[in-house]
């Protein structure tokens, strides 16, 4: 990122703590547990430089399900969220694909400022990712999906803005994953039975399961990055999440995938 | 005042997550003439396993086709460039296609060869009691008691337990005739599978040597073998009766049983393609395939120009009262 971009950031969430750090608001500890629902739309953006680099984009729709809890010592959430978006590129009229994303996610935080109006909470995440994309048109390349399962560091600032309003930022940062993608370099099969001199018709079928083989990879192999900003009223919230993947399987042949997503949750 | 800078930092969030895209992938090609040029012969370059196999030097394609290309060409030009690129190799799983024009580019493997079907002389055979497992197996017991199967689509599934269901009927035949002549290839799982019921031990076929990397040598090579199904084994006389449009994955089929002793093949050389495939799409949309991969037999052989059957005999165009091959095959169980 522009290291302009970089310091722009940094100093604006400063800011935050400097101007949120005097308020007039009186302080009202949370406790928020529930199962929630989220709906939105999605965008979506994906390049696999084994294949072309030609990015697609698409847009659609995204939904999840959880469950929560925050209070002033601890977060923990637990959730589903798939979403999906029809993926084109503005460069021609006939690569056109679906694209399915799921992800289930557990994470735990623990409050470093607790009874303070700006709350800042620290912890891991633990998310299984498994993004899927079908060509139709095309024939054995019609077909590929990228699987991670990835321990990160997490964090969120939580900040009440009034008697109604509560506005969080987090931020997660993937540190090692087991992930697995269905294509090697050329072919449809991954690259590790291929390296390995494993591959055969017989166990084709096996060989292409997720969650199978799975092999670890450390942050700059396979990066994944998240970062959501909510605005919560009552048991209603909207947020704005982003995330990022990347992974290097092949030097300079790396996939990238990435979703931008707005939903609306309620928690009952 | 907050409530300004909390819209300020969502944009500049949301800007910020761009950004970090727009620097991490990396922007698209363009879709002129050369960049598709280039685009067309770096695939080739970096993924097409056979250049060696198909003694075709790439450099030197490029030597002579690149300096037909720029940019004020018109597509159709273009098209007919990367076209004489793609028949240069002769290889029927490479082929360029514009769907917008309805045109494309393949190696015609078949064009000089006999046909060597007839599916009426077929129907001689085929009749009577005939059954079928699922979409694709058909099969009969002659009056020979010899078991007759035609196989055409290696798209058609097939399963264990058709092949159980198919293999227990004709348990008690003398042998059986596997015409599987005008397939044309599908799924070599399917193929895999297949020649999984026709043997009653593990036996080595040969290796795939699959491009694995973007450099000249960047190959890996997977041992390939036949081992016995779980279920109904056949291991009486099998005749296997091929022409030229057996391809793709009936080339798989034929590797695979080619090594059984009880297997013998009759009919016209094949049309081979034993390489794995890979497709995709150019920047402008033009649809491509390339091998990215090659079997090679235990002997050595080099399976993608074709296979030549143990027994070579052409169909008697002539002749309307029956299949040459068909009464070979059954000549050689009886």
């Amino acid at each position: 990122m522009e290291k302009s971009k970089v310091i722009i950031i940094l100093f604006l969430l400063f800011r935050i703590t400097q101007m949120y750090g005097q308020t007039d608001a009186p302080e009202r500890n949370i406790d928020d547990t529930g199962f929630f629902l989220s709906l939105g739309a999605n965008y979506t953006n994906f390049q696999d430089l084994k294949y072309s680099n030609v990015q697609m984009q698409g847009i659609g729709i995204a939904g999840g399900l959880g469950w929560h809890k925050l209070t002033e010592k601890q977060a923990w959430e637990a959730s589903l969220n798939i979403h999906y978006s029809n993926q084109s590129t503005s460069l021609n009229s006939f690569a056109d694909a679906n694209a399915i994303n799921a992800n289930l996610k557990f994470s735990w935080m623990r409050n470093l400022k607790q009874h303070s109006p700006l709350k800042i909470y620290l912890g891991v995440a633990l998310d299984s990712d498994l993004n899927f994309r079908q060509d139709g048109e095309l024939g054995n390349n019609s077909f590929y999906y990228l699987q991670g399962n990835t321990v990160s560091a997490q964090g969120m600032l939580r900040r009440k803005l009034n008697e109604k309003w509560d506005i969080s930022y987090g931020l997660s940062i993937g540190l090692l994953s087991m992930a697995k993608e269905s294509t090697s370099f050329a072919f449809s099969a991954p690259q590790e039975y291929l390296e390995s001199g494993e591959f055969d018709y017989l166990s084709a079928d096996d060989v292409i399961k997720p969650f199978k083989r799975l092999q670890f990879e450390p942050i700059g192999k396979y990066t994944r990055l998240e970062s959501k900003l909510a605005v919560h009223h009552g048991k209603w919230g909207l947020g704005y999440l982003w995330n990022f993947t990347k992974y290097r399987q092949i030097k300079n042949y790396e996939v990238g995938t990435a979703a931008h997503r707005v939903t609306a949750t309620f928690t009952f | 005042m907050k409530n300004i800078s909390l819209i300020i930092i969502a944009i500049i969030l949301l800007f910020g997550n761009t950004s970090c895209e727009k620097i991490a992938l990396k922007s698209n090609p363009s879709v002129d003439n050369e960049s598709i040029y280039d685009e067309y012969w770096k695939i080739f370059k970096e993924k097409y396993a056979m250049f060696d196999a198909k003694n075709v030097n790439w450099e030197e394609v490029k030597n002579v086709t690149r300096p037909l290309v720029n940019n004020t060409i018109s597509q159709d030009s273009l098209f007919s460039v990367l076209a004489s690129m793609t028949i240069t190799l002769k290889d029927g799983h490479t082929v360029l296609i514009d769907y917008e024009k309805s045109t494309g580019a393949f190696f015609d493997l078949e064009e000089g060869y006999p046909k060597n079907l007839n599916e009426d002389l077929v129907k001689l055979y085929l009749k009577g009691d005939v059954k079928t497992q699922g979409d694709g197996l058909s099969y009969v017991t002659l009056d020979e008691n010899i078991g007759y199967i035609t196989y055409r689509d290696f798209e058609k599934e097939v399963t264990n337990e058709m092949m159980d269901a198919m293999l227990t009927d004709l348990k008690d035949t003398k042998g059986i005739i596997l015409d599987v002549r005008g397939n044309g290839g599908g799924d070599p799982s399917y193929a895999a599978l297949m020649a999984s019921h026709f043997t009653d031990s593990e036996k080595d076929t040969g290796f795939e040597r699959f491009k694995t990397g973007p450099g000249k040598n960047d190959f890996t090579d997977s041992p390939a073998k036949i081992r016995p199904s779980s279920g109904v084994n056949y291991t009486k006389p099998v005749m296997v009766l091929t022409n030229r449009g057996c391809y793709s994955a009936t080339t798989t089929l034929i590797y695979s049983m080619n090594p059984l002793n009880h297997v013998k093949f009759i009919g016209g050389r094949t049309g081979g393609g034993s390489g794995s495939v890979a497709d995709g799409y150019l920047a402008n949309g033009w649809y491509y395939s390339l091998s990215t991969s090659e079997f090679i037999d235990n002997d050595g052989l080099h399976l993608d120009d074709g296979f030549d059957p143990d027994i070579m005999i052409d169909l008697d165009e002539d002749d309307l009262t029956k299949d040459e091959i068909i009464e070979r095959a059954i000549e050689e169980i009886l």
